[in-house]
């Protein structure tokens, strides 16, 4: 079978027009409010390993890694390195996960979360420009705001909070690999979870 | 590791899923009966969800297949598409029982499926059931019958239609023979591929027929890095394809060349 090539032409110019993000290629830059009114950009992290945590706190897969205290741990391990951790919400105005300033504040102590700061996307403008389709969905941007991981947290696609223990953390993995000067061997996996609440 | 719910409590939604084994030749049948409103996942869920899984306790030395899928329905919210199941699904697992003494008493075959449900909220969960596989279930299951699912909701193998694949910067171009298929309307094909994470699942096929070819561009996931040698995919058409018991949906492996 050999197409037309004005055929294959039209086909690479119609498809061209979708692709907007990349692994290895420059992260979109945003500029985002968080739950205190603090806008954050994203340039303000340049030079700074920048993580972006998609959330929805009434998710079953981000009660999974927050009641087993798995995302305030890994946060905490790689904040204190210098990362800068972004959780990101973009749940529409009365849909699953859109809450106000305070109980978002509420609900981050309570939580002990260690994120730097939890943006709020309610237009959903940034986690689409980013692709994010599930909570949680984890990004990584190297110092050069590169980005150098996209995906799922870790290797078990579950709700169960026992199956944290021997997993494969791909962001950990992902931030040690690029903080020792190599590539990440794994860069790209399917994220698992809810959709995001657009 | 300690578990603590730090997370304020919710209104919990209830779901219904009720599991039902039975044999069916020598298959064993899963069938699922989803809650009204819910929907459960393929084998590729998609942009989200996670697909079902199935751990079994079987008899000594018995042996189950991988299953059989139905072929799914998409789902789309939000942008976001997904691909699985509503109201009810039949899954079929081969089994395979050694030769040996005749055994006399009751044996029993239990599952448990895990689940992910979702309509605009998601609750996962799961569901068990049991066989009691009789002495003379258990002969019916032994026989090597060519049972064949008649379904029209299983795939068929589409070994026997000429399909091409050719990878491009952006897309990949499936072209399909049509000298083995019957006159009748292909221009609304859909495709569920196997593989995760390689194709656009929003971007929707564009298709083109003539008298010798049907050819589908398919868009790449943006995101994706790798693209396999050899895809896997089902290729559902309404009017079918000709195929013995005009099943919709037809299953294929094709292998992809690259553009010169």
């Amino acid at each position: 079978m050999r197409p037309k090539l004005a055929f294959i032409l039209a086909a690479a110019f119609i498809f061209t027009t979708y692709a907007q993000i990349g692994i290895d290629k420059t992260a979109p830059g945003f500029t985002l409010t968080d739950s205190n009114g603090k806008e954050h950009s994203l340039s303000d992290f340049s030079g700074k390993y920048v993580v972006l945590e998609w959330i929805n706190f009434e998710c079953p897969f981000v009660k999974k890694h927050y009641n087993s205290d798995n995302m305030q741990a890994l946060q905490k391990e790689f904040t204190e390195k210098g990362v800068v951790w972004l959780s990101i919400c973009s749940s529409a105005e009365g849909k699953q996960g859109n809450f106000n300033s305070g109980e978002i504040n509420s609900r981050m102590e309570s939580l002990k979360s260690n994120a730097t700061a939890y943006l709020i996307d309610q237009d959903g403008k940034v986690g689409k420009e980013y692709g994010a389709k599930t909570t949680p969905h984890m990004y990584v941007i190297n110092p050069e705001g590169t980005l150098i991981y996209a995906g799922a947290i870790d290797d078990k696609p579950t709700s169960k909070t026992e199956d944290i223990e021997g997993s494969r953390n791909y962001v950990r993995e992902a931030l040690n690999a690029a903080m020792d000067g190599r590539e990440p061997e794994t860069k790209l996996t399917k994220p698992y979870g809810c959709s995001v609440k657009y | 590791m300690v578990f603590t719910n730090f997370l304020h409590p919710q209104k919990q939604e209830k779901v219904e899923i009720t599991a039902r084994l039975f044999p069916l030749g020598n298959f064993i049948a899963l069938k699922l009966e989803i809650a009204p409103e819910w929907h459960i996942y393929w084998e590729n869920p998609g942009d989200t969800g996670i697909k079902t899984s199935f751990s079994w306790e079987l008899p000594d030395g018995w042996e189950l297949s991988e299953p059989e899928f139905q072929y799914p329905s998409k789902f789309e919210s939000d942008g976001l598409v997904s691909y699985g199941y509503e109201k009810e699904v039949l899954y079929l697992f081969r089994l395979k029982i050694p030769d040996g003494k005749v055994l006399k008493e009751t044996l029993e075959i239990k599952v448990t499926t895990d689940w992910l449900a979702c309509k605009e909220i998601c609750v996962p969960g799961e569901s068990k059931a049991v066989l009691e596989v009789t002495p003379e279930i258990r002969q019916l299951l032994k026989k090597e019958n060519s049972f064949d699912p008649v379904n029209e909701k299983f795939p068929q193998n589409g070994d026997n239609i000429g399909m091409t694949g050719l990878v491009l910067e952006n897309s990949i171009i499936i072209g399909i023979e049509r000298k083995q298929l019957p006159d009748t309307d292909y221009s609304k094909i859909e495709f569920f591929p196997m593989e995760q994470g390689v194709f656009s699942t929003i971007v929707p096929p564009r298709i083109s027929v003539d008298d010798n070819k049907i050819i589908m561009e398919l868009a790449l996931d943006p995101m994706h890095t790798k693209i396999p040698d050899t895809i896997n995919a089902l290729f559902y058409n309404e009017t079918g394809w000709g195929t013995s018991g005009n099943h919709k949906a037809i299953k294929k492996s094709i292998k992809l060349t690259n553009q010169e």
